[in-house]
């Protein structure tokens, strides 16, 4: 080995402060979860683009309670903060929706 | 040390002014357009290459090394095994990482790298240079762990655990396998790349057989005495495959002592089973590529969880099968979350845009019978040393059949959507 790398040492910007209404962290929190929805609707699983934000927020804190099933989708609304719903909230909706 | 000194630069973001001393300025900084070269081009290399040249907008200059121009993926090879998806609707394209993302995608292999040079050679001779480099070569195997198998053997026996050519083999070999035969399956010993991979081709196979075959047996040789969705896929096979299936466990079989390719015998202590069909996975380690760039420590790669950088060369970063991920599995959907908080780092460390604090996931989809979907799940955290579980969860047995079929139809959902997300 040429030598370790000493652990993490790039500043995570993180928090409310940062966090609400900052496009670069919706999308970076978006990455998640484009994995599975894209923007054009594949199947069963919904396009989000384009979606309502207060919709979408509304959703995701039923996913995070789990009143709405989907084990998947409660698992991901778990480590979200009510500023991270609202990041990707904001992002998502100012997308294009689908054709 | 000169490696803490440019970390620091590079997370500093500090004015021009005050590192106008350095010779570890980063790119950026002294004004030349940063180069990423990323060596393989599946779930995290296309990945990786995709979001570095989509989010920087041009900034960073993207080359891609991957020898094969279409990837057959391995997610959804058993569906393919299994007669419910065709060939070619698993096969993908570089084309629009290089038109629409400006990536510029070299088919050829990477045969070294210079750590010191920061410079990756190709097989053509030619060189590449980079500031940062992403290794996501996927897995080579270990031939000899199977006494009696070989490179020659994977013909004869396939491993089919890189997808490809082999898979349509071992497809045709199951279709013809003899009325009434015996297929033999030996999964490989962990780690491995997809922990449920074995199993859910144990029930493609199984579906296949049950309509085509239906008095075919399969015998499973398992060099471990547990594997993942075991409830889940022992329930399913009861209930679809009954007496079909017989499991076999290392504790009882005390493990394959001897395979002969040309009697298809395989030889274990309490009997020598002669396969009509087999496919035989041996054990894994990191693709040849990372024992080149010196990033190995035994069979695979090391890592510094928030970033992905080896540990043993900060200017690399491996991701996927190759890396040691801890409580990550060896899965596309890992290989594909990996990339992105790669691509973060790489593209703060490069161009200075902002570093949030990673975050991982992974959700693995299996099938046991057409519309009988299960699934398993979780959300990780960068811990200092390991990547660690934050939640978890995983399917239930004996849930009901509109349940499991909507897990199928998510799994398909999914397959589309990781294909665009590392290839459109
Ligand atoms: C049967 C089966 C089923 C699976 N099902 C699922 C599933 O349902 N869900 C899931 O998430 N995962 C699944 N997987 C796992 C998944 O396929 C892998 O974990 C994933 O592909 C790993 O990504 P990677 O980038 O590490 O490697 P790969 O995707 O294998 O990509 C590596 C690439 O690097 C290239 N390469 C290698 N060496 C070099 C070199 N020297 N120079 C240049 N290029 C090089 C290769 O050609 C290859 O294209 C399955 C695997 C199998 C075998």
């Amino acid at each position: 080995m040429r030598g370790a790398v000493a652990a993490l040492s790039y500043i995570c910007v993180m928090g409310s402060a940062f966090a609400e209404g900052d496009p670069e962290y919706g999308q970076y929190l978006s990455s998640e979860c484009v994995t599975c929805h894209q923007s054009a609707v594949t199947g069963t699983i919904p396009a989000i683009a384009g979606m309502n934000e207060e919709g979408f927020i509304a959703l995701m804190k039923l996913y995070r309670s789990k009143q709405l099933e989907n084990k998947t989708m409660q698992t991901v609304a778990m480590r979200l903060s009510d500023e991270d719903i609202a990041a990707l909230a904001a992002y998502f909706s100012a997308l294009k929706p689908p054709d | 040390m000169a490696i803490v000194d440019r970390r620091k630069f590079t997370t500093g973001l500090l004015g021009l002014g005050a590192v106008s001393a350095g010779l570890n300025l980063p790119a950026y900084a002294q004004g030349k357009k940063p180069k990423v070269v990323v060596i393989g081009g599946g779930a995290g290399g296309a990945t990786a290459a995709r979001y570095i040249a989509k989010d920087s907008k041009g900034a960073i200059d993207v080359t891609l090394i991957e020898p094969t121009r279409k990837y057959y993926t391995c997610f959804f090879s058993n569906l393919y095994l299994g007669g419910l998806r065709d060939y070619e609707s698993i096969g993908h394209t570089y084309d629009t990482l290089a038109s629409g993302h400006g990536v510029n995608v070299i088919h050829d292999w990477a045969v070294s790298v210079d750590g010191a040079a920061k410079t990756v050679e190709l097989g053509s001779g030619a060189k590449v240079a980079y500031d940062r480099l992403v290794i996501s070569p996927g897995i080579d195997m270990k031939y000899d762990s199977v006494p009696g198998y070989s490179v020659e053997g994977q013909d004869t026996m396939p491993h089919a655990w890189k997808s490809g050519t082999q898979v349509a083999l071992l497809k045709s070999q199951v279709e013809n396998m003899r009325e009434g035969g015996t297929f033999v399956m030996v999964p490989p010993p962990n780690p491995f790349r997809c922990p449920p991979g074995p199993y859910e081709r144990i029930s493609m196979i199984a579906h296949v057989l049950s309509k085509k075959n239906p008095t075919a047996k399969i015998v499973v040789l398992d060099p471990k005495e547990k594997f993942s969705k075991q409830g889940l896929f022992e329930e399913g096979w009861q209930k679809h495959y009954p007496d079909m299936i017989e499991w076999i466990p290392a504790s009882v079989s005390g493990g394959v002592k001897n395979i002969n390719m040309d009697t298809m015998e395989i030889e274990t202590d309490i009997d020598t089973f002669k396969a009509d069909a087999a496919s035989v996975v041996p054990a894994q380690k990191a693709g040849a590529i990372c024992d080149r760039a010196g990033i190995t420590d035994g069979d695979w790669c090391p890592i510094v969880p928030a970033t992905m950088q080896s540990r043993a060369d900060e200017n690399i970063h491996v991701l996927g099968d190759a890396s040691v991920a801890s409580a990550m599995p060896k899965s596309g959907f890992s290989a594909n979350s990996q990339a992105k908080v790669a691509a973060m780092a790489i593209r703060g460390a490069l161009t200075g845009s902002k570093v949030f604090d990673p975050r991982f996931a992974n959700t693995c989809w299996s099938l046991i019978d057409a519309n009988d979907g299960v699934k398993v799940g979780a959300n990780y955290k960068a811990g200092t040393d390991k990547i660690e579980v934050a939640d978890k969860f995983i399917s239930k047995t004996g849930e009901d059949e509109a349940l499991r079929k909507e897990t199928y139809e998510e799994s398909e959902s999914w397959y589309t959507a990781i294909s665009a997300d590392m290839f459109s």
